[in-house]
């Protein structure tokens, strides 16, 4: 988990709309991964055509120093962290333990009754976007485990 | 790739030499052998007597097809991986017919001819371009490419004597046969010897490099007849000391297919040879490499002297990697990949520990100079090794590792360009950074093209290495170069950490496993992907190039002046790299492979990042001032980036477009795009925003901005396909009103986002709001200029804050003013968009038709003297009919429903003005989504409508029914009715008919003139006590009051309820109009008919009448047709016979009953026989029908039409029914007294609900042939002549006639039958005779057997047992003399006759109506028939009861 370096960490919807995106490397200006968040939901849909039976679709792609992991709800909602990366391994189950995290902030977000799971505005949360944070920053998140899905929740 | 030496660059192959194809001209041009010179020598071979021009021309021809075979497959160029013998086998080189191989340089020793030798290329040699220290130049490549075969083919003809056709001999051989002795044509021995000589001579030259030597003798078409063609191949190829097999071919003259086979197969068979061959040099070169001394210890002294001098010559290291070069250029010759990149990576570990300040593979040599001539050689090289190395691991199907080498290349020289003063800072880095991304992108491409696969990286399934430790060991370059030489031969295989790269699929638990194992993973760095990121890292560096050329041009702009070199960084160039720099595009560069990566893309279907792409080609067309077509590429990605609701990406696009468009002069542009970008959903600082608000403004409103040289022409902007600063919705407040009625609806404006997303107020210049309904257009506009502030207008307005923060804004602009011009609704309103605020205009609309009122469009509009600026906004219907029409018009603000309906309601809270009232929004049609809509109606009709009837209606009558109608309205109005009476079915033709006057209808109807209406129009109503009329003056009905109409409706035969409607029409005079609508209200009433009577009849036969009455004779007249004598009836073509005529006469009771609730008037009752009107026309019938009283012609006619049907059947089959007796006079005497009393009808009493009036009627059946008669006899019908009895004793109705149908008449069968005579009574003791007649009304004889059963009271004397036979039509009468023994009601004995019918009975006629005897049954009992005679009452049919009895009087007594 050590050697991940999450730059950004964008979450995609349905129609491909941009629902949360946040930057967490100031070298690149934020405008750089809404362009990469947006050309991965090509990458993403092939991918995702192509096996469907796992959310996590791997790395989609890399481009300069920046890869690309993707990983697709069953209701097409995608995730999208961008890793900065100097040559190193990086793990599946890493990479898969950080989308869970995700997709359980998500899910943790879209249970709020008063949130249009269908709308097609920006997500403003500021909970939501504590737990982003967290898992951006790579720590876990103060007070008690919410990084497991509800499921697995007590 | 190109830009490299093509000799490192491209696939190398096996190399073939064949000469004797091309002439020493033709070899220089033999690229442009055209190919249709080839396809002229497809047809068969020449005629058996060619000439000489042919034949030659003939065998040109064959090795022109020939050479072209061979090259065929010559054009590889930088990728082949089809491995061997699969593929194209050979580079092969045509050379003329004289060619032979250079001599090799031993040989050349030998004989001291060393001055012929080839230029050398080795560094030793002076001369050489290497020397005394270069690595290795491309022309040794080209060297063994182009001049070294490993296969030489020598094509050669067979000399053949009619090549010196036209001397002395003309062609004959010098001795006439060789023949079998063996002797030979010396002029062709001598021939066949040079040849030979010829032949071994090069195949000793190719022997000596070891080049596999073959030769190929191309025969002539003359030689194929010639018996001694063998002997002289034989003897040529023996001299030639030429193998059979595998050196020595013959190719006849052949067609171009076998020709190119031919090609196919003779390289085949030399391609193990060429193997070999470049096995061997590989073999010589590991030699000379091992014989090299060790790079450590024994080379340093020898390598001391030379330190700094430029005399330099070739290290050991050198040595070592010319050697590891070449075994992998001739391994890849050899198309051994695994072992040619082994070579070559060996090669290239030794290339790069060169480029180190002190290599340490020969520890102390100082590594190469920067920047001089070899340097730059090594660099290419390096270059050049390091992509074939990469190509190498493609075929291999290892991408990953390919990946990895590139990209440690990368490192590597990115490590040393530091150390030679040109790092990342200087463009000379970036440039070369580029080339190689470029380069590798185009590998890929030429790959993918040929059919390589890029690897998809899925998640746990492959494990990648990486290049841990050693990016850090590449920052001590000594450090790094030390690593992977490991010993010699093993190269740089294997990565810093001994396991740098595992591929999947070669590893256990790797990609065969498939598992998502806890330590799979990737190193995104080693997946490779496809050429179109890299031509884009490619761009990227071609950027950062231009960006530290445009620095040192700064630092050094002189061409001329070197720049003056320091040690601070950045290093400054060169002045030659500099100048070399200044010639070129950099921005076209860059755009090329933006390009280039775009086309990789979208050839990959990754269309958004196509986009992407599109915006940095844009942004590069921006840099470089080619503003329109950066505006262009900004203008068609934007769209996709808004429909997707990616509103950063939108906002960096559109500053790019302003800008773009304010260098164009684009004014209009920059005004949309600012527009836009005054969305709150553009994300933006509070200052950028209030600056582009200003721009705006200042735009559209300042004189003397640059802008604002001219009058723009008219801007309109479709708002729902931007993002709009704005949002405005029309609601209507009811969803339904009435014509001519105002209703209320509200424009509302509202300002998106929340605070601060609008900086300022705006002002509009005006609003348009746009209805289906043109004339309902309202206009609101502001007259102010912008400067003025104060509000002029006398709005009533109110404000308020709501909780959160925002300004609503109520104004009352209900009074609006029609202007004929622009044919609009206009009124002056102050229209400023303030910040975070709502404006809602209420106004009211007053359709003047019915209609559904839409909102269509609401345009804002600003105008200035410059400008004319429409921001139109189409209602949502509108939007997305446009939507569907257009594809790319589904943007955000559309998409979902529309959003709820509002409505900002003023409540007054009380009468006290003081308290200023309170504004709230309401949600309308409880809060559903729904897009606003008026439906506009007519007003409400205000009549009442009631009917009076008496239901149920009998079928027949004229039924009155009263319908009343009062004028609800506030004002007199004048009204048409309309009544209907509805079908019961309408696909019948309905008899029904509803009339105003029934005595007229009966006129018209007698008259024949009626016509059966079921609707009544235009009745025009008037008070209930005026006459009613149609014709009079339409007459205003008071207020309140009531106008009464009757109807009446005749229904006929179908006792079923009918529907009556009646509407009610009238116009109304509208408060504040001339004009009227007319109003129309309905009434729906339905009406039960039953029919008025019900009749049953009773038929008792009357046998003892029939001989009474003469009518026997007189029915013979009537029947003259059918009974005269021995006549032959045409129709039916049988005779009739006078005696068959049967006559019965019946007497019918008839019982009539008042079926329904309300009594009735009968004027007359009669029987009306059907036979009756049998003889008398139809004509005469109407008229004495129409002489008996008012009768229902309809019902009359219709019951006559069926009538017809009837008498049809009657007359065909020969019955004739007449009224014997009308009894009827008995009943009450009414019947009679009817007829001759018309006029008194108040004379007439009613029938009663319930009441029962029995009427008897004789009648006489005549049928000519009982066999052909029917079973039932329709008799005929009661005419009853009636109108409801009303209790008044005021009948408006007319009488009307009803035909009651009468049950049918059953006639006995044409059966035998039995009568009995019997004496009026009997006494005791005494006996009696009683007669039995036996009839026999058929056609046949009959047997019968009779048997008599004793009775109890009777003592019978006679035969108790017979046979009878009866003839047709005759009678037989048995006499039975009786003792009565006691008295009383006495059973006679019993005669039982049966019917024997064994014997076949044989029919009569072939009429169809011949009765059916129940054949099922053997017997048939003769039944007693007519016993009426007896004068008891409870035996009026004995027959049935199959006993006859007598009265017995007692002995004494006597009734007399």
């Amino acid at each position: 988990m050590a050697n991940i370096n999450i730059s950004c960490i964008a979450i995609i919807g349905k129609q491909n709309n941009p629902l949360y995106i946040k930057n967490f490397n100031p070298s690149h200006a934020d405008l750089k991964y809404h362009y990469i968040a947006h050309t991965s939901c090509d990458v993403m849909e092939e991918r995702a055509a192509m096996k469907a039976q796992d959310m996590y679709l791997g790395v989609l792609f890399s481009m300069e120093d920046l890869s690309v992991y993707g990983y697709m709800t069953n209701t097409k909602i995608k995730f999208i962290a961008v890793l900065t990366v100097h040559d190193v391994i990086i793990k599946d189950l890493d990479m898969k333990n950080i989308f869970r995290r995700i997709h359980a902030a998500y899910v943790n977000h879209a249970s709020n009754p008063f949130y249009e799971i269908d709308s097609e505005k920006m997500i403003k949360s500021k909970k939501f976007e504590q737990e982003i944070d967290a898992i951006g920053r790579g720590r876990a998140l103060e007070g008690g485990n919410r990084n497991s899905l509800p499921a697995t929740a007590p | 790739m190109d830009t490299y030496p093509p000799e490192f660059a491209i696939h190398l192959q096996p190399t073939l030499v064949v000469s004797g194809l091309t002439t020493t001209e033709d070899a220089s041009h033999q690229e442009d052998v055209n190919p249709s010179l080839v396809n002229n020598d497809s047809p068969p071979p020449p005629p058996p007597r060619p000439g000489t021009q042919s034949s030659k021309t003939g065998l040109a021809a064959q090795k022109s097809i020939l050479l072209q075979a061979m090259l065929s497959r010559n054009n590889v160029s930088y990728w082949d991986n089809t491995k061997g013998l699969a593929g194209s086998l050979f580079y092969v080189i045509p050379e003329q017919a004289a060619y032979n191989l250079p001599p090799t340089r031993r040989f050349l020793q030998q004989t001291n001819q060393l001055h012929l030798a080839q230029q050398s290329l080795s560094p030793t040699a002076p001369s050489s371009s290497l020397y005394p220290d270069g690595l290795i130049t491309p022309l040794w490549i080209r060297r063994h490419r182009e001049q070294i075969p490993s296969v030489f083919i020598a094509v050669v003809d067979l000399w053949d004597r009619e090549s010196i056709v036209g001397s002395a001999d003309n062609g004959q051989r010098g001795f006439s046969d060789k023949g079998p002795l063996g002797v030979v044509d010396p002029m062709e021995r001598d021939h066949d010897t040079t040849l030979a000589q010829d032949l071994l001579e090069r195949r000793k030259v190719s022997q000596e490099r070891g080049v596999k030597f073959a030769a190929v003798v191309m025969l002539q078409r003359s030689h194929m007849d010639d018996p001694s063609i063998e002997d002289r191949l034989n003897f040529v190829r023996k001299s030639a000391g030429l193998d059979l097999k595998n050196a020595f071919y013959v190719l006849p003259p052949s067609n171009s297919q076998e020709i190119s086979d031919f090609a196919v197969n003779l390289q085949r068979s030399q391609y193990e040879g060429s193997m070999n061959y470049y096995k061997e040099q590989v073999k010589r070169h590991k030699k000379k490499r091992s014989n090299l001394p060790s790079t450590t210890a024994s080379v340093r002294p020898g390598q001391q002297p030379n330190t700094g001098g430029s005399q330099q010559t070739l290290s050991v290291q050198g040595w070592m990697f010319r050697y590891d070069f070449k075994m992998g250029m001739f391994s890849e010759c050899k198309q051994d990949i695994d072992n040619a990149v082994k070579f070559y990576e060996s090669a290239y570990g030794l290339l790069i520990d060169m480029f180190a300040v002190t290599s340490t593979i020969t520890p102390g040599t100082p590594g190469l100079q920067a920047r001089t001539r070899r340097w730059a050689e090594a660099k290419v090289l390096a270059d050049c090794l390091c992509l074939k190395i990469c190509k190498f691991y493609l075929y291999l199907d290892a991408p990953s590792t390919a990946l990895f080498n590139f990209r440690r290349h990368l490192i590597v020289f990115k490590a040393f360009s530091e150390s030679w003063k040109m790092g990342d800072d200087s463009f000379e880095y970036w440039a070369w950074l580029g080339k190689q991304y470029r380069v590798f992108g185009d590998l890929l491409d030429v790959g993918t093209k040929a059919g390589f696969k890029l690897p998809i990286p899925s998640p746990g399934s492959v494990v990648y290495g990486s290049f841990a430790g050693m990016t850090e060991g590449s920052k001590d370059l000594n450090k790094f170069s030390g690593i992977g030489v490991g010993n010699g031969a093993a190269g740089f295989g294997v990565g810093p950490s001994g396991d740098a790269y595992v591929y999947g699929g070669s590893v256990g638990g790797g990609r065969g496993g498939g598992t998502h194992g806890p330590g799979a993973g990737v190193n995104p760095m080693l997946v490779l992907q496809h050429a179109g990121y890299f031509y884009h890292q490619s761009a990227n560096c071609s950027v950062q190039r231009r960006l530290r050329f445009e620095m040192a041009e700064e630092a050094y702009p002189d061409s001329s002046v070197a720049p003056v070199p320091t040690n601070s960084r950045p290093y400054p160039p060169t002045l030659q790299s500099m100048n070399a720099e200044r010639a070129i595009d950099h921005l076209a560069l860059t755009i090329e492979l933006l390009t280039k990566s775009y086309e990789q893309f979208k050839r990959h279907k990754a269309g958004r990042m196509t986009l992407f792409l599109a915006s940095e080609i844009a942004g590069t067309y921006y840099t470089a001032g080619k503003f329109e077509m950066a505006l262009k590429f900004f203008e068609r990605i934007g769209k996709t980036y808004r429909k997707e609701g990616w509103n950063l990406i939108l906002t960096s696009i559109l500053k790019w477009s302003i800008q773009c468009a304010k260098e164009l002069g684009f004014w209009e542009n920059v005004v949309e795009y600012l527009i836009e970008m005054m969305s709150p959903d553009m994300p933006a600082t509070e200052t950028k925003r209030l600056s582009v608000f200003d721009e705006l403004i200042s735009i559209l409103h300042t004189k003397i901005h640059p802008a604002n040289t001219s009058a723009h022409k008219p801007l309109v902007l479709s708002m729902p396909q931007i993002n709009s600063f704005v949002s405005c919705a029309v609601q209507f407040h009811t969803k339904q009103a009435f014509v001519a009625s105002a209703s209320k609806f509200q424009f509302q404006l509202a300002t998106q986002g929340g605070q601060g997303a609008l900086p300022k107020s705006f002002r509009l210049s005006y609003v348009l709001v746009e209805f289906s309904d043109p004339t309902l257009n309202h206009r609101f506009e502001d007259p102010r200029s912008l400067d003025q502030t104060d509000v002029q207008d006398s709005l009533e307005r109110l404000s308020i804050k709501d909780r959160t923060g925002r300004t609503v804004e109520w104004i009352n602009c209900d009074r609006c003013t029609f202007d004929t011009e622009r044919k609009t609704w206009i009124t002056n309103v102050g229209l400023d968009i303030n910040p975070h605020s709502t404006l809602v205009i209420e106004g009211a609309l007053m359709p003047e038709k019915e209609q559904i009122v839409q909102v269509t469009k609401i345009t804002l509009g600003v105008v200035t003297e410059q400008w004319n600026v429409a921001l139109e906004f189409p209602t949502i219907e509108v939007a997305q009919e446009g939507g569907q029409a257009g594809t790319q018009h589904n943007y955000m603000p559309l998409q979902g429903n529309p959003p709820r309906r509002q409505w900002l309601e003023v409540s007054r809270a009380s009468e006290d003005t003081s308290s200023s009232p309170k504004l709230k929004f309401k949600h309308l049609d409880k809060g559903t989504k729904r897009a606003p809509l008026l439906r506009v109606v007519p007003r409400e009709s205000k009549v009442e409508i009631q009917t009076l009837f008496k239901s149920p209606a009998y079928l027949d009558e004229f039924f009155p029914v009263v319908i009343k109608v009062r004028n609800g309205e506030a004002f007199p109005v004048a009204m048409e009715m309309d009544v209907e009476l509805q079908s019961i079915d309408p696909s019948i033709e309905s008899l029904d008919s509803i009339v105003l006057d029934p005595h007229a209808a009966l006129k018209s109807l007698s008259a024949g003139s009626f016509q059966a209406a079921q609707i009544l129009h235009g009745i025009r109503l008037s008070k209930a006590s005026s006459p009613p009329s149609l014709s009079s003056v339409l007459q205003d009905l008071a207020v309140g009051e009531w106008a009464e109409q009757t109807i009446f409706v005749k229904a006929l035969e179908i006792p079923t309820p009918r529907t009556i409607v009646c509407k009610v029409r009238y116009e109304v005079s509208l408060e504040n109009e001339q004009k009227k609508s007319s109003t129309e209200k309905q009434h729906a009433f339905r009406v039960q008919f039953i029919p008025p009577f019900d009749a049953a009849v009773d038929y008792t036969p009357q046998l003892a009448r029939v001989s009474e009455t003469k009518a026997t004779r007189e029915s013979e007249t009537a029947l003259v047709p059918i009974l005269q004598a021995n006549v032959v009836d045409e129709k039916y073509g049988a005779v009739t016979v006078p005696a068959l005529t049967h006559t019965e006469v019946y007497l019918m009771s008839t019982r009539v009953n008042n079926e329904g609730p309300w009594p009735v008037q009968v004027k007359e009752v009669k029987l009306i026989i059907g036979s009756e009107s049998n003889t008398l026309s139809e004509t005469s019938l109407a008229g004495r029908d129409g002489a008996a009283g008012d009768v229902g012609g309809l019902s009359r006619g219709h019951s006559i039409s069926r009538m017809r049907d009837r008498k049809k059947s009657l007359q065909e089959v020969g019955i004739r029914v007449e009224l014997l007796d009308d009894s009827s006079i008995g009943l009450d005497g009414a019947a009679s007294r009817f007829e001759d009393s018309e006029d008194s009808e108040s004379n007439i009493r009613p029938w009663r609900s319930g009441n029962l009036q029995t009427f008897n009627h004789l009648v006489r059946v005549i049928a000519a042939d009982l066999d052909m008669a029917p079973e039932h006899i329709e008799v005929g019908y009661l005419r009853i002549q009636w109108r409801r009895f009303e209790d008044d004793g005021k009948a408006t109705a007319p009488f009307v006639v009803t035909n009651v149908p009468l049950q049918p008449l059953e006639l006995p069968k044409a059966q035998p039958y039995m009568t009995v005579d019997l004496p009026k009574d009997a006494l005791v003791n005494r006996p009696f005779t009683a007669k039995y007649n036996i009839h026999n009304p058929t056609g046949k004889t009959l047997e019968l057997a009779m048997t008599v059963e004793p009775s109890e009271g009777m003592v019978y004397a006679g035969i108790m047992q017979a046979t009878l036979k009866i003839l047709p039509f005759a009678n037989h009468s048995i006499q039975m003399n009786c003792y009565p023994l006691q008295a009383g009601l006495t059973r006679l004995p019993r005669v039982k006759l049966v019917i024997n019918k064994r014997k076949p009975s044989r029919r009569r006629g072939q009429t169809s109506h011949q009765p059916q005897h129940p054949e099922s049954h053997e017997e048939t009992l003769v039944k007693v028939r007519g016993a009426t005679k007896m004068g008891g009452p409870q035996n009026a049919r004995t027959g049935t009861g199959e006993a006859v009895v007598i009265f017995v009087k007692p002995e004494t007594g006597s009734l007399e």
